[in-house]
């Protein structure tokens, strides 16, 4: 095989029939690699935004868009197919077609939720006067949105969808995804620098600042997956998590151990971090900056910046998902999902990574709605001296739970995926590794509250005192 | 550590500085009115005298004597000092007469750094000068503004660089008179 | 240019570009992103405006806080001199196409400053091009979404080639005849039943 993955060397040979020349190649690779990023990250990326919109309106007890609907691109659509007829015409017939009822129903419903506002957004941007400052370094400034978009986009390759749909099967997926998606910072510093303002400049510095930092927290997270994996294919981590039976989601990394819990922890708040998202957003925080890295960027390369932080969301929350929740495994019965034919599995498959990866994204725009902004050495107090600890602590203890278990037994086979052989761990030693650290926490709360006669209010209605 | 009287205050401030004339005040202040040559001197005794400690300058604002109902008429520009002392809780407030033509005070901002934004509004407004003061430039108005607008003789602007005041055929009764640009 | 100005030949309507040109309308009809800035009192207003109860989100309108990003700019409040350049400076930093709401008595025509201060501007319109004025001291935000959707009924005859309509318009006050939002509840007239809960 030549190498470029399970799903495009299998295509390309099915195409050929037999060993793919180059035309196959790229249609394979076509078919395989960008078609499903096309259609499925940047559709849920955009929708994104006008999901964010609304999320923030509920939040915030407000309606949300609900101007925009479908009737804009649908006059479009009906101007550019009725080319041939005068003006007049086509406004006739637009109006006849809509006013047909399920269709009037339809964009009402469209309106009131609000679907064209990302189209309005989009198409607004593309209108906008393109101003590149006098002071501003060009190529730099015009290059940066592109950058990040493609580091935001590129870790998506590694990314297992379903059991035939992985873009790149690599050896090192794990290791390719957080280096591919450091280019995100030359992006932002490329962005802060070549806008020749000191608004840009101070935003972009922080940029760097925060996302140098939290990517050690990041990589010590996924540091301690392959700990306890013994690989760093993330195919191989999601076969690594299959379990046979009724509850499958008895395999994930999330509920093997606390370590793996609290690095799954760790893992999104840091995540949230590297998409500069609230509470982390210093790098464009409003009230001091004016708007960050991308204070002087207007029409289309700021909706650029705008969809690589979406789609670096989206990014976070499928890492998350592969990691420690089983990636594009079913939480109940994988066992006959994964018996099915391809072209049933893999729109299931993709489908339940697509609801975990949406409500990963869901859970950060509630965050962002409800909590205020850090402050700067806040941030990166948080990442030095609480994430990256409990990084090294949960690192430690998950070497000592290997080294406890003595044995490996042989993985199940799942699927296509030739699962590794796993830590031997008895039921016993299950309940050992959960309630010896949940003892240690327990102790130390119960000192904590012998020293300093009271702890923290939230703790204290846990553990059953006044507040 | 407890409050001292208002006329413990003046006591104290007239025994070092004789030329001080204590004045009354409705508000329950002491009311201090202070020769021009005096105020650093004083300012410096009120701040760092153990029993007073004025350690807070509240504000520094000053109003014009000009067809002001005061005997003798006078057309001195009036510089107010309001002290409050943080340790003792006890106020006092300092009264300086600037002659129009001369119109110069020594600055207290060596005392309060505080004096430091009061003294520029000051000299924006009402066209005093501050010696000392490290940076004395307009605050409120423009740097390129002509004349100080709380004066009682200021004269309004017809327009600021070229741009009109009034809006076209605009006219108000009784509005003040107006004329000149600025700068 | 034809004097014909029947419908369907009008240039505009002539050239192909003229249906990706009514697309591009639509999209900033219903995307007026504001620069986030207020000098007074109305921008209360404004903030009102943005909150729960009238929310102009519905029709697209988030604020945005740099000039680049954003398409419509709403001068809220009493404008100095001074203020007047700056405003101006931010008005140059917006990127076309770029509307402007002056809204209040105050940037309409310095409002209740205009007779006695020396510093206050007499209408920022001597400053940018205002496409709407919002009479009020300070308008209330039911007055600000007229304004709005005035603005927006402009927006969607802008074309990117051809005239840009220049003529200010001013929203009409609580009297007017239309718009029932903008009526005022008539307090004095006594209640048909006489009782329950009025005040005595």
């Amino acid at each position: 095989m030549n190498g470029f993955g399970y799903a495009v060397d299998a295509l390309a040979a099915w195409l050929a029939g037999g060993e793919p020349g180059w035309i196959a190649l790229t249609i394979a690779v076509l078919a395989v690699w960008v078609v499903p990023i096309l259609l499925l990250v940047f559709p849920i990326a955009a929708l994104g935004q006008i999901l964010e919109r609304k999320i923030a309106a509920a939040i915030q007890r407000r309606v949300g868009p609900s101007s925009a609907g479908l009737d804009g691109p649908l006059r479009f659509g009906f101007r550019v197919l009725l080319f041939f007829l005068p003006r007049a015409r086509q406004d006739r017939i637009f109006a006849a077609f809509c006013n047909l009822r399920p269709v009037r129903s339809l964009l009402l419903v469209s309106r009131r939720l609000g679907l064209g506002q990302f189209v309005a957004d989009g198409i607004k941007m593309l209108g906008k006067e393109d101003i590149v400052p006098t002071g501003a370094d060009g190529i730099v400034f015009r290059l940066a949105p592109y950058l990040a978009l493609a580091g935001a986009f590129l870790p998506f390759c590694v990314v297992p969808f379903g059991q035939h749909l992985v873009m790149l099967e690599t050896e090192v997926a794990a290791l390719f995804a957080i280096a591919v998606s450091g280019i995100v910072v030359v992006a932002l510093k490329m962005a802060g620098w070549g806008s020749g303002s000191k608004w840009s400049l101070l935003g972009g510095m922080r940029a760097v600042a925060q996302l140098v930092s939290y990517e050690v927290p990041i990589g010590l997270a996924v540091g301690g997956v392959v700990l306890w994996c013994g690989t760093m294919d993330l195919h191989a981590i999601v076969g690594q998590q299959y379990e046979p039976g009724v509850f499958s989601l008895l395999g994930w990394n999330v509920v093997q151990s606390p370590f793996l819990a609290t690095l799954a922890a760790v893992f999104f708040i840091a995540g949230l971090a590297e998409c500069q998202r609230s509470p982390f957003d210093m790098a464009e925080a409003e009230s001091e900056l004016v708007s960050g890295f991308n204070t002087e960027y207007s029409g289309l390369r700021w909706g650029l910046f705008a969809m690589a932080e979406y789609t670096e969301m989206l990014l976070i929350g499928a890492l998350l998902a592969t990691l420690f929740f089983g990636g594009y495994q079913s939480p109940i019965g994988e066992e006959w999902i994964v018996g099915l034919p391809v072209w049933l599995e893999v729109p299931i498959h993709g489908a339940i990574l697509g609801v975990k990866v949406v409500t990963v994204f869901l859970v950060m725009m509630w965050i962002r709605w409800t909590l205020p902004r850090f402050r700067v050495d806040q941030v990166m107090r948080l990442s030095w001296l609480v994430l990256v600890p409990m990084c090294l602590v949960s690192m430690f203890g998950l070497a000592v739970t290997l080294l406890a278990a003595g044995g490996t037994h042989a993985g199940e086979a799942f699927g296509r995926v030739a699962s590794r052989p796993r830590p031997d761990l008895h039921w016993l030693g299950h309940l050992a590794a959960w309630a010896v650290p949940v003892a240690i926490g327990a102790c130390l709360v119960v000192m904590a509250k012998k020293k300093h006669g009271q702890v923290h209010p939230a703790l204290q209605r846990l553990t059953g005192g006044r507040s | 550590m407890s409050a001292v009287a208002n006329d413990a205050i003046a006591t104290a401030v007239l025994a070092q500085f004789p030329a001080v004339q204590q004045k009354h005040a409705d508000n329950g202040r002491a009311f201090l009115l202070v020769p021009k040559g005096d105020l650093v001197a004083v300012a410096h005794f009120l701040r760092t005298q153990k029993s007073l400690r004025f350690d807070a300058l509240m504000d520094l604002t000053a109003y014009d004597l000009l067809k002001y109902p005061s005997t003798p008429p006078s057309d001195d520009i009036a510089v107010v000092y309001l002290l409050f002392s943080y340790q003792h809780r006890h106020k006092v407030t300092l009264k300086v007469l600037a002659p129009r033509a001369e119109c110069e005070v020594a600055t207290v901002s060596g005392e309060w750094p505080a004096a430091l934004y009061f003294e520029r509004e000051v000299f924006d407004l009402f066209g005093v000068r501050f010696p000392g003061h490290p940076s004395l430039r307009r605050i409120m108005t423009p740097d390129d503004w002509q004349g100080h607008p709380l004066r009682k003789d200021y004269l309004y602007p017809d327009s600021y660089h070229g741009v009109a005041h009034l809006r076209d055929g605009q006219h108000f009764e009784g509005s003040p008179p107006r004329g000149g640009d600025t700068p | 240019m034809t004097t014909d100005e029947r419908p369907g030949n009008r240039a505009d309507e002539q050239v192909h570009m003229a249906a990706v040109d009514e697309f591009l309308a639509w999209g900033k009809e219903h995307s007026l992103f504001y620069l986030l800035f207020a000098t007074a009192c109305c921008g209360i207003e404004l903030m009102q405006a943005g909150g729960p109860r009238y929310d102009v989100d519905r029709l697209g309108m988030i604020p945005r806080a740099t000039p680049r990003q954003a398409d419509l700019m709403i001068v809220a409040g009493t404008i100095t001199h001074k203020m007047a350049g700056r405003v101006r400076t931010l008005w140059e930093q917006m990127t076309e196409p770029r509307w402007v709401v002056s809204m209040g008595s105050c940037a309409n025509s310095g409002g209740p400053f205009s007779k006695w201060s020396y510093s206050v501007l007499n209408g920022i319109d001597k400053y940018v091009p205002v496409d709407i004025y919002i009479p009020g001291c300070p308008p209330r935000p039911e007055a600000l979404i007229d304004g709005v959707m005035a603005l927006r009924e402009r927006v969607k005859r802008y074309r990117t080639v051809g005239e840009r309509d220049r003529t200010p318009y001013i929203v009409a006050g609580p009297e007017a005849p239309f718009g029932g939002h903008c009526k005022v509840p008539d307090f004095t007239a006594k209640k048909p039943d006489g009782g329950g809960g009025g005040s005595a």
